[in-house]
């Protein structure tokens, strides 16, 4: 067993500065506390002028296990010389490779007497991959998103491709893509809020989606195919045991009707207990996990 | 009169500094005691019921939320008034920080920032085309 694992930590902190030269009058401060394998760390903004110094960004997540390897991305300057600034931190791990990450979007004005705005924050699981390469952020002046690798609905997918793209123009709204190929939409379907699905679903999916639907959803893939008489739409069949904390004696069989719009852009148009005329055949998930570099997640239209 | 004002002045600044070093490496102890108790009783418990107790939840975040505000108050005590964020961070202020923590005998070690991070199955992830008005 690592020594690391052994030594409960707290016995030691750590403090780290940061400077970027687009913020000339904002220190980024970030405390480091000692942990069982790690550091967990806060970040702390100061303002700088005349009169002295402002606190003007505080965040830290609280945890039992700690966040830390802090990261500081700043975007390009929009039309009115504002940047987002990304603050992300990876969970603190002995040994597991499946992760949680937090995030922060913070706006900066140009002129360091408008105080920074606080637009999202959040926290996520996720797989990291064989080579480190399981999240990737990709900022622009007025967007988020975020690629991630997570667990399946179904336990027998290892991990699945998740993007979150987050605008900022007018409040903070999820758009597409929300998924990258039919079964993960489905997957996103059940597991997203109807306030985030609504607008890519067929409203006599509602109904189905109030029954279903819990941040965890598990089950098991029954079918996934391409409708032979149904141009763009997909057929795909799960078997749901457990819905939210909510473990059913019997799993329920539903089959999703899934329309690819083209561009990574998707519709719930259908969802029955029994399989959909025109959707003959059998067939699974794809094993495949599609994945955007961080220039084309900047460049998506 | 005013050398006096000035001498109690930054006396009374070094004893804040002192006092919030020593308020922070008692929080570092106490909740580094906690967490050595609370391992021990969970352990027991789970020993003899086969599970781990889930009573412990949220309690190492708590420890963790109060070394942190001890740390944040001795670190606000330094932060020099009347110098620019760029003078701060181009100057030796970091490494006196960081020295003050080492006299204290409570510096980061090299080792927590080597994190075990061990690798698993391998998957299959594709490249794709990005998507366009014409798709």
């Amino acid at each position: 067993m690592p020594l690391d694992f052994e030594d409960p930590g707290f016995d030691s902190v750590s403090v780290a500065l940061s400077w970027k030269p687009e913020l000339p009058d904002v220190l980024l401060v970030t405390p480091g506390v000692g942990v069982r394998c790690g550091e967990d760390q806060a970040v702390y903004g100061y303002q700088f002028d005349a009169n002295g110094w402002a606190r003007v960004i505080s965040d830290h997540t609280a945890s039992d296990f700690g966040y830390g390897w802090a990261r500081f991305e700043l975007s390009d300057a929009d039309g009115h010389g504002r940047r987002l600034l990304l603050i992300q931190r990876a969970s603190v791990q002995c040994e597991s490779t499946w992760m949680g990450a937090t995030y922060s979007v913070f706006r900066m004005a140009s002129d360091s007497a408008t105080p920074p705005v606080s637009l999202l924050s959040g926290e996520h699981g996720f797989w990291m991959g064989n080579d480190d390469d399981g999240l990737v952020f990709a900022l622009k002046p007025d967007e988020l998103i975020i690629e991630l690798l997570d667990s399946s609905v179904d336990s027998g997918v290892h991990n699945r491709t998740q993007i979150h793209r987050y605008n900022f123009v007018d409040g903070v709204k999820r758009i597409d893509p929300v998924a990258l190929q039919p079964h993960d939409f489905a997957e996103e379907w059940l597991t997203r809020p109807w306030s985030e699905m609504q607008s890519r679903s067929a409203p006599n999916t509602q109904k189905w989606h109030a029954k279903l639907h819990a941040d965890l959803v598990l089950g098991e893939y029954t079918n996934v195919v391409l409708c032979a008489a149904k141009p763009d739409r997909w057929s795909i069949g799960f078997d749901i045991d457990l819905i939210g904390e909510n473990r059913l004696k019997e799993p329920i069989g539903v089959h999703l009707l899934v329309r690819d719009l083209g561009n990574y852009r998707f519709e719930m148009e259908a969802v029955s207990d029994s399989e959909f005329e025109g959707c003959p055949g059998e067939g699974a998930p794809s094993d495949k996990h599609p994945w955007l570099s961080v220039e084309q997640l900047k460049a998506l239209p | 009169m005013r050398r006096a004002i000035a001498f109690l002045l930054a006396a009374g600044t070094v004893f804040g500094q002192d006092a919030a070093l020593a308020r922070l490496k008692q929080e570092l102890k106490t909740a580094r005691d906690q967490e050595i108790s609370a391992e021990r009783k969970a352990q027991a418990e789970k020993e003899k019921t086969g599970v781990w107790p889930e009573a412990e939840q949220g309690l190492s975040a708590a420890r963790i939320a109060r070394v942190h505000t001890a740390l944040l108050s001795w670190i606000e005590l330094q932060l020099p008034m009347g110098r620019s964020a760029a003078a701060i961070k181009s100057s030796d202020w970091e490494a006196a920080i960081h020295s003050q923590l080492a006299a204290a005998g409570i510096a980061e070690k090299s080792r927590r920032l080597r994190q075990t991070r061990r690798k698993c199955r391998s998957i299959s992830k594709i490249p794709v085309l990005i998507p366009s008005a014409s798709h």
